[in-house]
């Protein structure tokens, strides 16, 4: 995979470090917006190579990484089921389950599919009437009118 | 799906009973549900989220706020713009 070697360099890795040292002149409080940073900062142990200057503050995380595992897991059935049509936005399809993620239920032959709005949904349910379509609704405040439009929407269709 | 990105309404329409538009990101076009913005015209700047214009801004903070999009994030892949749409 491109860039692996090159952020495994430890040559490269020390000077970045030494660089960091030499600009921190006075404490930094830095908070890591999505779970995905602060999961990457903890799991190669990055915080432990910066100055103690540098204060890691871990933020709010996004609505994806924030879903919780039992959350994904139920997902993960309803997306295996024959029946179902399941749709969510394309960042969940890697978020994993206990044992698998929505790209492994589409490799098995589920029917999984990346929309890029709610309404996108409510159109799939339309072309197919004999199928369940289930919309994965994940996100915070500002999804929920998209959410909402897309529930008023489809049963008005109904 | 964590992004609003700005783009500039070119066309407005009704579909299934609710107020649709056409949405302008330099250069590439996605409709958009523009219900939340019941003022909104042909030419104003909107911020779309998940398919829907959640507010209005102008032109000024609508190009500030792409660039700063364009230096963190992929801004095509949030709107599911393929490179081959960008002619690249």
């Amino acid at each position: 995979m491109k860039y692996v070697d090159e952020f495994r360099d430890a040559e490269l890795v020390k000077k970045t470090v030494a660089e960091i040292h030499r600009t921190v002149t006075q404490p930094w409080t830095i908070m890591e917006i999505c779970g995905g940073q602060t999961h990457a900062i903890m799991h190669f142990g990055i915080d432990q190579l910066l100055p103690p200057q540098i204060e890691l503050v871990h933020g709010p995380g996004c609505p994806v990484c924030v879903t919780p595992l039992e959350q994904i897991d139920k997902a993960l059935e309803i997306a295996s089921r024959p029946d179902v049509i399941f749709t969510s936005y394309g960042d969940m399809l890697r978020v994993p389950g206990s044992h698998k993620d929505l790209f492994s239920i589409r490799a098995a032959g589920g029917d999984v599919r990346v929309v890029y709005s709610p309404l996108d949904a409510v159109k799939i349910a339309q072309q197919n009437p004999n199928k369940q379509v289930v919309f994965f609704a994940i996100g915070f405040e500002t999804t929920a009118p998209a959410n909402a439009m897309s529930v008023v929407q489809a049963k008005a269709l109904d | 799906m964590c992004l609003g990105v700005p783009g500039k309404i070119v066309e407005i329409y009704e579909a299934g009973g609710l107020k649709m538009g056409k949405i302008d990101f330099g250069g590439v076009k996605r409709e958009a549900c523009l219900a939340y913005v019941p003022e909104a015209q042909i030419g104003d700047y909107t911020v779309i989220h998940v398919g829907f214009a959640i507010s209005q801004l102008s032109e000024e903070e609508a190009l500030e706020t792409l660039k700063l999009l364009n230096e963190i994030a992929d801004v095509d892949e949030e709107l599911g713009i393929t490179a081959e749409e960008r002619g690249v």
